[in-house]
């Protein structure tokens, strides 16, 4: 089972590297999908607990490589990541308290809006421009979204910090990785502290990302990202359709 | 009338990655694949590989909000937010949970 959780956690990481999208995306459904296999039935809370160190080791490995390159904006993020906290800890909460269903449900949701950016290319600003007001609020929201739902800041916090801060998008995607340890730190915290996270499960996810992103920035260079965003765009979709499935139509789910 | 650049907030300027060690992030990584691998043998060890990945970021800002103390005061204090906010996380987590 190791071996395979082992899997899940290196196809995050090179997925991660190469299209900036990998983390909780990947690691909450494949560990629900996956694990019940080896005879290890796993909640989704209890995924999105494993996902939490997963984030973490993303953003070790990415904050290790956007220092080298002089990307991070340390103070900004320092400043930025007491929101993030805060609504890291909200989600947690929300993540431990609210039904299994609205949380696979809210993670589907979250896949599609995943896809449907990967297809149609996200918005994106290169000039530096004035933050806006809703920059604290936004990175709350973000935050909030990675402690219900265990992912990283590529799908909401990139954005947030590039259209309403007025970060270049390079900037913006090397601090956001650089936050979302902090954030991830607190989240583990609370789940850690519920019982919820499975510490031999998450520590194989952690490796596997932590050696998936190193490779996977080795097989960027390797692999047409165009062929592989609409191969994961799709895949994307059938785990969003497959989880709402679950949830929904499956009877006995909870 | 003047050169000098509007001054926007989040503008980042040169001593802003300053204050962050820059071997601290690749020690941590490797120390956690290290630790980590380890797990696959000593399951019994998976606590302490978690906790050193959850550690790094922490040490991180702690360094940063010593170091930055005297030389960028607004980093340091911006650090120093973070690990408040983490410590309280740290405390109350019980509550939470």
């Amino acid at each position: 089972m190791i071996l395979a959780v082992l899997a899940i956690g290196l196809l995050a990481g090179v997925l991660g590297a190469i299209l900036g999208l990998g983390g909780g995306v990947v690691v909450v459904p494949a560990l629900e999908f996956v694990l019940p296999y080896f005879g290890h039935p796993i909640t989704i809370t209890q995924a999105v607990a494993v996902s939490q160190i997963g984030v973490l080791a993303v953003g070790l490995a990415g904050t290790a490589g956007y220092l080298r390159q002089g990307l991070i904006r340390a103070r900004t993020g320092y400043l930025l990541s007491p929101y993030t906290i805060l609504g890291g800890v909200v989600g947690s909460w929300l993540g431990l308290r609210l039904p299994a269903k609205v949380v696979a449900t809210v993670f589907a949701v979250l896949l599609l809006y995943s896809a449907y950016n990967l297809l149609r290319g996200l918005k994106r600003v290169e000039v530096e421009r004035e933050p806006s007001r809703l920059v604290p609020p936004a990175m709350t929201f973000s935050g909030i979204m990675s402690g219900l739902l265990g992912i990283g800041g590529g799908t909401v916090q990139v954005p947030v910090m590039n259209l309403l801060g007025g970060i270049p998008i390079r900037q913006a995607i090397a601090t956001s990785t650089f936050i979302m340890g902090l954030t991830a730190v607190a989240n583990a915290l609370v789940y850690s502290a519920s019982g919820q996270l499975d510490y031999v499960v998450a520590a194989a996810v952690a490796l596997g990302v932590l050696v998936g992103a190193r490779g996977g920035t080795v097989l960027a260079a390797r692999i047409s990202a165009q062929n592989l965003k609409l191969f994961f765009s799709l895949l994307l979709i059938f785990t969003a359709l497959q989880l709402l499935y679950k949830y929904w139509v499956t009877s006995g789910a909870i | 009338m003047t050169d000098k650049p509007k001054n926007i907030p989040f503008t980042q300027q040169a001593s802003e990655t300053a204050g962050l060690p820059s071997w601290l992030f690749p020690a941590g990584f490797w120390v956690a694949v290290a630790s980590l691998a380890l797990t696959l043998l000593f399951p019994r060890l998976a606590l302490w590989a978690v906790g050193w990945v959850m550690l790094v970021p922490v040490l991180a800002a702690l360094w940063v909000a010593v170091a930055a103390l005297k030389t960028d005061r607004r980093l340091s204090v911006a650090a120093l937010i973070a690990l408040i906010g983490l410590a309280i996380v740290f405390f109350v987590k019980g509550l939470l949970a």
